[in-house]
């Protein structure tokens, strides 16, 4: 028998991979969380992704069938239903990129500048900019990773529809995700700048704060210079006197092109009939272009903006014994309830992670209606065939906006218990029923989440000038989502809270994230079903094209009365079954 | 008043408590102590109601704290080992919180009487998220006792104390006590417990290895007052985690 002796012993060489330690980690919380739960999830996972295709292929069906008597030039789907279908999937890539980018600054902030795990990476020694690559992956699945995933199933149906060429598939893909990968690369970009230069003591807050007032602002300009306008200047010049081929020039042209979700927009509806367009390369330039100067950025600054921001603010002591506010007091009254709200309000407005949210809220908001009222051809042709237009797209818009309550709901609502975080034990040992916490979370969720919905069902129906039914159609449907889509979040959130993460971000894109999203996203589904019907009404029967009469009808009442139910129904049972897993949760 | 019977919890096959029974009546202060991984943790959150009991009972003010949490909750306050609070709430700001969710009136001048106590007057108005980790344990243990509870469980209450704050600490769990409150307290520091607890449970692996006041674990282990203050409960307490390693041992031979 022979000894190795230790200088002839093989070199064993152990892997430094960032990435494979996040994979590990992964595999770890997988193999040795519960098997049925993951299952389940899965289950919940190919029945969305199922649900998405089923519906994208039946409205693709609707359109197209749409308008069929006259423009049809397309064997395959109307004029009208082209251009309908092209501008929803324009508006949609367009209104979630918006989504994307504003969060992405602070969702950046979090996941580059005060992770947990930073303290350990950036003191082995690694290059700052490995670090950074890694950090800026970790900003895109928990910024942009939803939005990906939710997009692949549509355009799957898309292709598939207009029996797309094989090479559609790989590149819608790559387009779903490359599309979501700017404003992450943007985002990380600004944030560099913005810990570099905000002043030592309060970085973190400042660089939170004008990061979101520079990607709303950055969002806005883009929106309220109207690219779209010069599109008419130049159609209306070249247009003739003939009304069809004004109306062929405005709804064929391309939507908005300065942007990049329209030449995302462009690219798949292009690619997906069999012509190639070269959109594609425009958006993989620019994310390529955006990362490397990301990455030349973090070689220079990342490193130090860390050290910043570890940098705590001066403390000015103030010994005075002061009371509580009349806001304090005003809740105090509402018992344990109004006591959690006025902690979780505070939290939320001294928390730049945390009220930057609000401010997507509102401009999400804001750029919806924007993009509503800038959709091209809205004035074109005669009298009759803009009403329609306007009023297919209005119904339309009604499903969409289910989707961008959703958006904010996994944004607010979601993450509102798991953001009590490691201190969940101080409200755990407390005399609260988990009843008493589901409710009061729910109660402060519920008002911002209302009036934007309000807003976004009253505007776009303005917008619009669509029949008083569709508006009335409109603001209820934003009435239902709101409570629905806030019971939901706070249920599910509560059943399958997430107290331990690295930056609040990640909470949002977790297993109950998604089944959060599907969840909302169904129900969004059934609404805009229901309202299928007053909607078809209001525009096919004269007698309920002026009025609200068809809701004194038996059917108007009994829709009104489904949707009441399905309501009530909504709110309460996911929350019965928030609290009683929270109360069950070890 | 704690009762714990026959309490055992199991995490999938591993029983990290099993067969832990005690009671600690109004008056008394009660030390569970025992090495890393023993289940002193795991006992107090299930007392506090953070982990479920596999089987068995466990009733704090006499009331089941599964079957009637929010009564259980309004009769005990806890201090747990990592005092985990909302960083962007000052001081002031998170004990009307915790008055609020006790429905505490007039808790103002109770909470400036506590401020002054523990030294943090000039504090109470800036966020925890600057406060320092004995800073914030000062502030958990107030939260704790600030609705004057008749039970009062503590985790490792002296981790992260300044000496002084650790011998008010001590006069507190003492006091409290005193007045005919009940106090169960975990703790790595045998002086502590030699010098605070009426009574005193040894955990290892999950069981109860003796439970009795200091005498009476004496009498058990044959071990001789040593007259070095703290050293009788350590050479106890080594004593007999020693025994039930030796045992395990004699198992694992036999076997």
């Amino acid at each position: 028998m022979s000894l190795v002796s230790s200088s002839q012993a093989p070199t064993v060489r152990y892997s430094s991979s960032l990435l494979g330690v996040k994979w590990l980690s992964l595999k770890n919380s997988v193999l040795r969380g519960n098997r049925w739960s993951y299952l389940a999830v899965l289950i919940f996972v190919l029945l969305v992704a199922w649900g998405e295709y089923a519906g994208t292929t039946r409205a693709l069906e609707y359109v197209c069938d749409a308008g069929r008597g006259f423009l049809d030039f397309n064997r395959k789907c109307s004029f009208i239903g082209t251009s309908i279908a092209s501008r929803v999937l324009e508006n949609g890539l367009l209104v979630l990129g918006a989504g994307v980018t504003f969060s992405a600054i602070t969702t950046a902030i979090t996941t580059l500048y005060t992770s947990d795990d930073l303290n350990f990476l950036l003191a082995q020694p690694l290059p700052s900019a490995r670090v950074f690559a890694v950090k800026l992956f970790d900003t895109y699945l928990s910024a942009a990773g939803i939005p990906s995933l939710l997009l692949v199933a549509p355009l799957m149906a898309l292709g598939v529809f207009f029996q797309a060429a094989w090479w559609y598939f790989p590149l819608a893909l790559l387009a779903a995700f490359i599309t979501f990968a700017l404003p992450v690369g943007l985002g990380a970009t600004i944030a560099i700048g913005l810990m570099r230069l905000s002043p030592a003591g309060r970085v973190k807050e400042v660089a939170t704060g004008l990061g979101v007032v520079m990607s709303a602002g950055l969002v806005y300009v883009i929106r309220a210079a109207r690219p779209e306008d010069l599109l008419k200047q130049l159609n209306n010049i070249a247009a003739d006197d003939n009304a069809i081929d004004k109306i062929v020039e405005q709804f064929g042209g391309a939507g908005n092109p300065f942007l990049p979700s329209s030449w995302a927009s462009t690219f798949i509806w292009s690619s997906a009939r069999g012509d190639f367009n070269n959109g594609i390369i425009f958006l993989t330039v620019l994310a390529i272009l955006l990362m490397l100067i990301a990455h030349w950025l973090a070689t220079k600054a990342y490193l130090e903006g860390w050290v910043r921001g570890l940098e705590s603010s001066r403390v000015k002591l103030d010994p005075t014994k002061r009371q509580a506010s009349v806001f304090e007091n005003l809740l105090g009254r509402f018992g344990a309830a109004g006591h959690l709200i006025t902690k979780d309000v505070r939290l939320l407005f001294r928390d730049a992670t945390q009220w930057s949210q609000l401010l997507i809220l509102v401009a999400l908001g804001g750029v919806y209606v924007v993009s509503v009222r800038a959709v091209p051809g809205l004035d074109a042709g005669n009298a009759e065939q803009a009403k329609l237009y306007k009023n297919a797209l209005g119904f339309l818009t009604i499903a969409f906006q289910g989707f961008v309550i959703a958006g904010v709901g996994v944004r607010m609502a979601f993450p509102s218990i798991s953001l009590e975080g490691s201190g969940y034990w101080l409200l755990r040992t407390s005399p609260l029923s988990a009843q008493q916490i589901v409710m009061a979370k729910f109660w402060g969720a519920l008002p911002p989440t209302l009036l934007l919905a309000l807003c976004l069902g009253w505007f776009a129906a303005r917008s619009l000038d669509l029949t008083p039914i569709i508006t009335a159609m409109s603001v209820l449907v934003g009435f239902s989502s709101a409570f629905v889509m806030t019971g939901l979040g706070v249920g599910i959130g509560a059943a399958v809270p997430r107290f331990k993460f690295d930056n609040p971000a990640e909470v949002a894109v977790s297993a109950g994230g998604l089944i959060y999203m599907g969840s909302a996203i169904i129900f969004g589904g059934i609404l805009t079903i229901i309202a299928a019907r007053p909607a078809y009404i209001s525009i096919s029967d004269v007698r309920y094209s002026q009025g609200l009469e068809y809701f004194s009808s038996s059917e108007g009442l009994l829709i009104l009365g489904l949707m009441f139910i399905l309501s009530v129904l909504g709110t309460i049972l996911p929350m019965w079954f928030g609290w009683t897993r929270l109360d069950k949760h070890e | 008043m704690i009762e714990v019977q026959n309490f055992e919890k199991r995490f999938g096959r591993v029983a990290a408590v099993q067969n832990v029974s005690f009671s600690v009546p109004p008056g008394q202060v009660f030390g569970l102590l025992g090495p890393n991984g023993a289940g002193k943790t795991t006992t107090i959150r299930a007392m506090v109601g953070l982990t479920r009991p596999t089987s068995g009972l466990v009733r704090v003010a006499g009331f089941d704290v599964w079957k009637e949490p929010v009564k259980a909750k309004a009769a005990f306050g806890y201090i747990p080992d990592r005092p985990y609070l909302y960083g962007k709430l000052t001081a002031r700001e998170l004990l009307r919180f915790i008055a609020g969710l006790h429905k505490l009136k007039n808790a103002e001048p109770e909470i400036n009487r506590w401020l002054e106590f523990f030294s943090l007057e000039n504090f109470a108005n800036e966020l925890i998220e600057t406060f320092s980790h004995g800073m914030k344990q000062k502030l958990t243990i107030i939260a704790a006792m600030l609705p004057e509870p008749p039970v009062l469980i503590v985790d490792e209450p002296m981790v992260g104390l300044d000496p002084k704050a650790a011998k008010q600490a001590r006069e507190i769990l003492a006091g409290y006590a005193a007045k005919g409150n009940t106090v169960l307290l975990t703790t790595h520091s045998l002086p502590v417990a030699e010098a605070v607890a009426h009574r005193i449970a040894v955990l290892d692996r999950g069981r109860v290895l003796a439970e009795g006041t200091l005498e009476e674990l004496q009498n058990r282990t044959n071990e001789e007052r040593s007259g070095v203050e703290g050293n009788t409960l350590e050479r106890i307490f080594f004593k007999l985690v020693e025994e039930e390693a030796l045992e395990r041992e004699r198992e694992k031979v036999i076997a």
